[in-house]
């Protein structure tokens, strides 16, 4: 069957994929029986199903041979078994592996990638917290998100949730988390340990950093998560696709419309309708527009955590105007729920396109502005310059992407390597910046924004009339056994979902969130060490998190 | 025997003067839990400025603090901290639940890791719906909430 399929898709593919075809062959060569299916599930998509225990030589290969990125690890309960899935990208090969290994559900033990991607350090404390996959090998798992003392995985399908549940005084202590904290070893001097959050005003949210201090340097710090946990994971599986779509958007409450994008993009793609030419356009205008309000919101959050708080007075005035054009077309302010799996809710409003463009021009003039406020203030550049570099080879390994990746020299973008939607069409620039440092990723971002701006004008100069929604889509959606794994650039890096399909029933089987912002906080700890304690929090505004996104 | 009372009215001072000042001098605890805490945050940036136009001005320490903002999801591993923030903050203190996650679990009832409203864990004067309200129902939350301490109908 399998074999069928690939021959199938061997016709239409054009000369770029017979290579990759080829790669599978001589993964299938070098391997032999191990790869117990290996095909080419749509262009830059390879799938690999192998025996849990022959994982780590296969991964090993596929790192050797390019596939350097490792975007995301869960893990799926079969009932019967369980699979602790692999998506790794190759910037080089421009293709994503996804390798599907097999793990018997008594004991799903599975070697830990760790000592090959550093990014997979926090994926598998995830995947053991949630699906309980234990990861031999890995330096310290500890569940991610949930506290020790609890009880069961939740997204094991025997996890039963209650209805309604009502949080009872006995449950208050389980909930409490400790951390435990290492005295200093003999002759070292003394540390003090600062417990930052998960009320703090710069968390940007309930994070958590236990901060250990010596003097005033930071020596270690260890982020706590999961203070904002709602499990939409399982809540997915208790929902339709449709209804599930409300809750995309409060992932990432700050870019919301990127969210709804990459949940229709992937279930689209389970189902394989194509969207309208004018949704497609007007899905690159609504998210360009999400990515300068996110954009903005960052430099206001960032201005206030360094004590500047008419900056953020300024962000928030330009980033009500992004809102005001979000809410003609959608009622809502923050949350928009607009994107509809096959086009969008309804076409956007007369006038509006005459908005944007009135957008265009007014935005530009504004920003001219901040470039006095940050780039001439000496106070700001001599907290930015210099502080929290992260050098590209160590972001590359822990799964940076986005902006901070960018900032540290490293020119990669998913709307030009791995092109969704209509990106392809659009010509911009991917803004890098060589320091590395806080002020880069100020810098990167800040640029970025005129970027979307010359996107939204090529879009709306040649938005077509048409269709906004696909008649296509069946009324109620029960996608043909399958999966998808969605890539996108977010305002704040990769975001992807992947949803797997059973066939038969109108609820998600799975699906599991790549937060861009999870990946990004992984690394944090990287860099801001060794910096003063004032510096870690400009270090830590720059990372751009959204609680939401990373606990899920 | 027959006692005379002087002709005075009993009250406390309290009832008498602070009650009529404090609804113009509620200073909120900075504090934000998931999506709804941005547009708290937009409430008191441009455009609504609604905080210090109402004397309000955020601390970042409860102990500075007299109205507690819930705005957002308060999951199960929050909870305690909420608990302790509350009880931190000096009385008389106040508390808007802000959004549906604060009234009643909103969109997460059913999760396994959310708790279904604040007023599980702490007492709400003013409940604010929507998901996420709009500034201008957090103004009017507060504009209730006035009311309510100066007719004295906060009960402790
Ligand atoms: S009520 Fe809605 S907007 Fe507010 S925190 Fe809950 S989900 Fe987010």
């Amino acid at each position: 069957m399998a074999e069928e399929k690939t021959a199938k898709k061997e016709e239409k593919v054009e000369e770029a994929q017979e290579v990759k075809h080829e790669f599978l062959e001589t993964l299938k060569s070098k391997f032999g029986e191990k790869i117990l299916e290996a095909r080419l599930r749509r262009p830059r998509r390879l799938q690999l199903r192998i025996k849990g225990e022959d994982l780590y030589p296969v991964v090993e290969f596929l790192k050797s041979s390019g596939f350097d990125h490792l975007s995301c690890i869960s893990g799926v309960d079969y009932e019967d078994r369980i699979e602790a899935v692999y998506h790794i990208w190759s910037y080089q090969r421009r293709e994503l592996m996804q390798i599907n290994a097999e793990l018997p559900r008594e004991n799903p033990e599975i070697a830990s990638l760790v000592p090959l991607y550093r990014a997979a350090d926090w994926h598998e404390r995830e995947a053991y917290d949630m699906v309980g996959i234990i990861f031999k090998g890995h330096p310290n798992l500890k569940r991610m998100f949930l506290p020790e003392s609890f009880q069961g995985h939740p997204l094991r399908k025997d996890f039963k949730t209650e209805p309604m549940s009502w949080y009872s005084e006995g449950e208050a202590e389980m909930w409490e988390t400790q951390v435990e904290v290492s005295p200093p070893e003999e002759g070292e001097t003394e540390t003090m340990v600062l417990n930052i959050g998960p009320q703090h005003p710069s968390t940007h949210g309930v994070c958590r950093l236990v901060t250990t201090l010596s003097g005033e340097t930071v020596v270690k710090i260890e982020p706590v998560i999961g203070y904002l946990h709602r499990g939409v994971e399982k809540i997915a599986e208790k929902r339709t696709y449709p209804q599930f779509l409300p809750l995309t958007d409060r992932m990432d409450y700050i870019s919301s419309i990127t969210n709804n994008l990459a949940y229709v993009l992937a279930v689209e793609e389970l189902l394989g309708v194509k969207v309208p030419e004018r949704a497609e356009y007007l899905r690159v205008i609504l998210s360009e527009l999400q990515r300068i309000a996110n954009h903005l919101m960052f430099i206001a959050a960032f201005g206030a955590d360094l004590g500047a708080w008419t900056v953020m007075m300024y962000g928030f005035r330009e980033r009500e105007m992004v809102l005001d054009l979000m809410e003609q077309v959608s009622g809502q302010r923050l949350l928009y729920n607009f994107l509809r799996i096959g086009g969008l809710k309804e076409d956007v409003p007369e006038g509006w396109v005459e908005n944007v463009r009135n957008f265009l021009r007014v935005l530009p003039e504004r920003l001219a502005d901040y470039k006095t406020y940050f780039f001439n203030n000496e106070i700001f550049l001599k907290r930015c310059e210099g502080v929290g570099v992260l050098e590209p080879e160590l972001a590359i390994e822990l799964g940076v992407t986005g902006p901070m990746l960018r900032a540290s020299g490293v020119a990669r973008d998913v709307r030009r390597d791995d092109p969704y939607s209509i990106y392809d069409r659009f010509d911009f620039e991917v803004v890098t910046e060589e320091a590395g440092d806080t002020l880069a990723r100020f810098k990167v971002r800040f640029r970025e924004i005129f970027e979307s701006l010359n996107i939204i004008e090529q879009a709306i100069n040649d938005l077509p009339e048409g269709e906004v929604r696909s008649p296509e889509v069946p009324k109620v959606i029960r996608p043909p056994k399958g999966e998808a794994y969605s890539r996108i650039e977010s305002p704040k890096g990769e975001l992807a979902y992947y949803i797997v399909s059973d066939g038969k029933s109108p609820n998600p089987y799975r699906v599991k969130i790549r937060s861009p912002a999870f990946c990004n906080l992984s690394a944090f700890p990287h860099y801001a060490t060794g910096e003063i304690i004032p510096d870690m929090i400009v270090n830590f505004a720059s990372v751009d998190i959204v609680m939401g996104e990373i606990d899920r | 025997m027959e006692v005379k009372l002087p002709n005075v009215i009993l009250t406390k001072l309290d009832r008498l003067v602070f009650d009529k000042a404090r609804p113009y001098t509620m200073w909120p605890l900075t504090f934000g839990l998931a999506c709804c805490a941005i547009e708290m945050m937009a409430t008191g940036c441009s455009r609504y400025d609604a905080f210090e136009r109402f004397g309000m001005l955020f601390r970042a320490t409860p102990r500075q603090a007299d109205l507690m903002i819930v705005a957002g999801t308060i999951t199960k591993k929050m909870a305690p901290n909420v608990r302790r923030l509350y009880e931190q903050m000096p009385e008389p203190k106040y508390v808007i639940a802000m959004g549906e996650c604060a009234i009643c679990g909103g969109p997460f009832y059913d999760s396994y890791s959310v708790v279904n409203g604040a007023d599980e864990i702490i007492p709400v004067d003013v409940y604010v719906p929507g998901c996420p309200p709009r500034p201008e129902t957090l103004i009017d939350a507060i504009v209730k909430l006035q009311k309510k301490i100066k007719e004295g109908k906060i009960k402790r």
